[in-house]
């Protein structure tokens, strides 16, 4: 059973944040809330998120497991505006899941989820981590974009800055400990990564918000945020590009 | 429905898969190097007919190795988009494994990448994949697996996959072979089963291990014995037989009647049957007196088969016909001594092999046609000769084919004799393209763009309208 009603605009970042790394997922549900994990296709990027109930304007569900077209979402999404009430319910004897927004009801097929395993995260040691604005990150990858495909994250006991160094022209964005709210590093710490991946998470992040970076030398990065008034938590994972020896 | 034994028994490890030792110790040996960096050849093609075991090495490769997996089947959308975004851009990173762990290659946690049915990328719905292919082989810092059945047809279109690939052949496992893994399986279901029974659909798929398990999943649904019976409804894998029966019946059992009615018995053409006998003829008549009068015999046969082509006149058939057959095997005076197997025709063969070579001529031609006002047939023996000549030395001339011609990538390589990937290929490419800067400063207006880009194509097939 599931039964639940959540704002537009709510929902509508919770899908734009997934769908940078996979259309198909599945959400595990109890009566908490909604918790999802999974690996995109290139196995390059992984996200995990919770939604308690709290998130939601009216919430009840039994354990259960959903499988969902991202795609579709975003179809029922355009329907709605940004503080309209989107009502969803599972129909677990016909295998739909019902979407009503206003005087529109859009049923859709559940995704099979039984070819998708279950996830796991792996728990990794990162020695540095700044909390940074979300708006400051999208200033600096708007900068980057027309120069590079990678991008290199760095921490020290000054700051935090992101890089990219392109054949003819390079852009760096410094943050001076004084922007950031959090900043917690025991030597420098200096990691490069694929540019679209990072750019397309930090461009589906509401830009009111903050995030924690979790860095180290050549491993992968740790993305942390609340979303929905403390509500949802994300974490974002992305391994490091391969250097040349 | 059961589960699908083709999944349930595909080997685990790579010590599992069945037959193709050579097969299997050189892609251990290649994975090794990547375990100690990587090695000059970063993509390894495996090759070979279809349900032999080429996919299944692979994830069993990966999950040996402990290797993170990213698979792109013919199921998956393959454009030069779709490659780029999972597989290139999988192959420049770090991994994450279903599994919850973090693989870094400098501990040699790698990610493979397998391409399945790679040689079945073209066409429209996957635009661009040849490309992208080439690409990855080149800039991958990541294992890469394409498996393919028709290496050849691939590696003319790139000349990375040609080049820069560690290529492994594959092998049809024998029957023998094939029997005993049915063995295992029946074994493991609890069905008794007679040999004869295995040997037998071991025999009947042809080399096809993945057809043999599916055929002994479909006979033994809800039984727990095998008999000899049980097999005969598996009769469609083994039509091709009758040809070579009949083969048999014209040119050794040595009876003309017999081999007359053999002929009804094959659902086959003339023509069809004719190049069977002569492909044959030469190897099985050794004695130059019978030879020569089975050659008397089939050159009447083609003079028949002529006339039905002429007149329209098919009652002609069953004399030409009986020629091949009774009269082929009539001209037989020695005895026969020939036990070798019988031929397919190689005409068959060759026009099967060089089909989309053809098929390319045919399409070149066709544009150069409408462009130059000439048959199809006039290109093929009056242009393109030259026109590869000056091709190979004039950069504004491919640039034109492409541009105002309008050839595809895949017909300019094919006629400068080169893979896609070839720089001169790459460079008309880039050349072809309309200057994009100047004619979004000069064109704001509708007038100024279409004065931009005359299409000389449709200038010349409007002379037809008048």
């Amino acid at each position: 059973m599931f039964k639940a009603e959540i704002r537009s605009d709510t929902l509508k970042s919770v899908v734009n944040i997934i769908s940078t790394l996979i259309d198909e997922v599945k959400f595990t549900v109890d009566q908490n809330g909604m918790e999802l994990k999974a690996v995109d296709p290139a196995h390059v990027a992984m996200i995990e998120m919770q939604i308690k109930s709290g998130a939601f304007e009216s919430f009840s569900a039994d354990n259960t497991e959903i499988g969902v077209d991202l795609d579709k979402i975003k179809d029922v999404l355009k329907l709605a505006g940004a503080s309209d009430v989107i009502s969803i319910e599972l129909d677990e004897d016909r295998g739909k899941l019902i979407f009503k927004v206003g005087n529109i009801t859009r049923r859709m097929n559940l995704v099979d989820t039984s070819s998708m395993g279950e996830t796991k995260v792996p728990q990794l040691d990162l020695s540095a981590s700044v909390t940074v604005p979300v708006s400051e990150l999208q200033r600096g990858i708007k900068a980057s974009e027309s120069i590079s495909d990678h991008i290199a994250l760095t921490a020290n006991e000054a700051g935090f800055s992101l890089s990219c160094e392109g054949d003819t022209d390079s852009v760096d964005l410094v943050l001076d400990k004084s922007v950031l709210s959090e900043l917690e590093v025991k030597s420098e710490v200096r990691s490069i990564f694929p540019l679209d991946y990072f750019s397309n998470l930090v461009k589906a992040v509401p830009s009111d918000l903050s995030v924690t970076i979790s860095l180290d030398t050549d491993f992968p990065v740790k993305i942390n945020f609340d979303m929905a008034d403390g509500n949802g938590n994300v974490r974002y994972l992305l391994a490091p590009r391969i250097e040349n020896d | 429905m059961a589960e699908d034994w083709t999944e349930k028994y595909r080997p685990k490890t790579v010590r599992d898969v069945v037959g193709n030792p050579k097969a299997v110790s050189d892609i251990m040996e290649w994975a090794d190097d990547w375990s100690k960096g990587a090695p000059k050849k970063k993509a390894a093609v495996l090759m070979g007919s279809p349900g032999i075991g080429k996919t299944s090495l692979a994830l069993a490769l990966a999950s040996e190795m402990g290797w993170g997996l990213v698979e792109m089947n013919a199921s998956d959308q393959r454009t030069g988009g779709a490659i780029r975004s999972v597989a290139l851009k999988g192959s420049l990173s770090n991994t994450f494994s279903d599994t919850g762990e973090y693989l870094d290659t400098r501990d040699g946690g790698m990610k493979l990448i397998v391409l399945d049915e790679a040689d079945n990328i073209f066409g429209n719905a996957d635009r661009g994949g040849v490309p992208a292919i080439s690409e990855l082989i080149k800039e991958t810092k990541q294992p890469v697996i394409l498996i393919v059945n028709d290496f050849y047809d691939l590696s003319r279109k790139s000349s990375a996959v040609k080049n820069d690939t560690l290529q492994i052949k594959f092998q049809k496992p024998s029957a023998s072979t094939v029997a005993k893994a049915l063995r295992t399986i029946t074994e493991n279901e609890g069905i008794e089963a007679d040999d004869l029974v295995l040997r037998a659909l071991a025999e009947n798929a042809g080399g096809d291990l993945r057809a043999a398990v599916r055929d002994l999943q479909s006979v033994s649904a809800g039984k727990d014995a095998l008999s000899v019976g049980d097999t005969g409804i598996l009769s469609e894998r083994t039509t091709r037989k009758n040809m070579y029966d009949l083969m048999y019946a014209v040119f050794r059992k040595g009876d003309p009647v017999a081999a007359r009615r053999a002929a009804f018995d094959v659902d086959e053409e003339p023509s069809y049957i004719q190049l069977w006998v002569e492909e044959n003829l030469p190897y099985e008549y050794t004695d130059t007196g019978d030879l020569v009068r089975g050659c008397e015999r089939m050159s009447r046969a083609d003079i028949y088969l002529g006339r039905v082509h002429r007149r329209q006149y098919y009652g002609l058939w069953s004399y030409a016909v009986d020629m091949m057959t009774a009269g082929v095997s009539e001209a037989r005076r020695s005895s026969p001594d020939n036990r070798n197997r019988f031929r397919f025709p190689s005409y068959l063969m060759k026009m099967s092999r060089s089909k989309s070579v053809r098929n390319m001529k045919k399409n070149v031609a066709d544009k150069l046609g409408t462009y130059l006002h000439t048959s199809r047939s006039r290109i093929d023996s009056d242009v393109m000769p030259s026109l590869k000549a000056v091709l190979k030395n004039d950069q504004g001339l491919r640039a034109s084919m492409i541009r105002d011609v309008g050839l595809e990538v895949e017909e300019l390589a094919f006629l400068l004799d080169t893979g896609v990937d070839s720089p001169m290929v790459k460079l008309a490419v880039k050349d072809a393209e309309p200057p994009k800067a100047i004619t979004k400063s000069a064109g704001g207006t509708a007038e100024g763009k279409k004065a931009e880009k005359p299409k000389p194509v449709t200038g010349q097939k409007s002379l037809f309208q008048f």
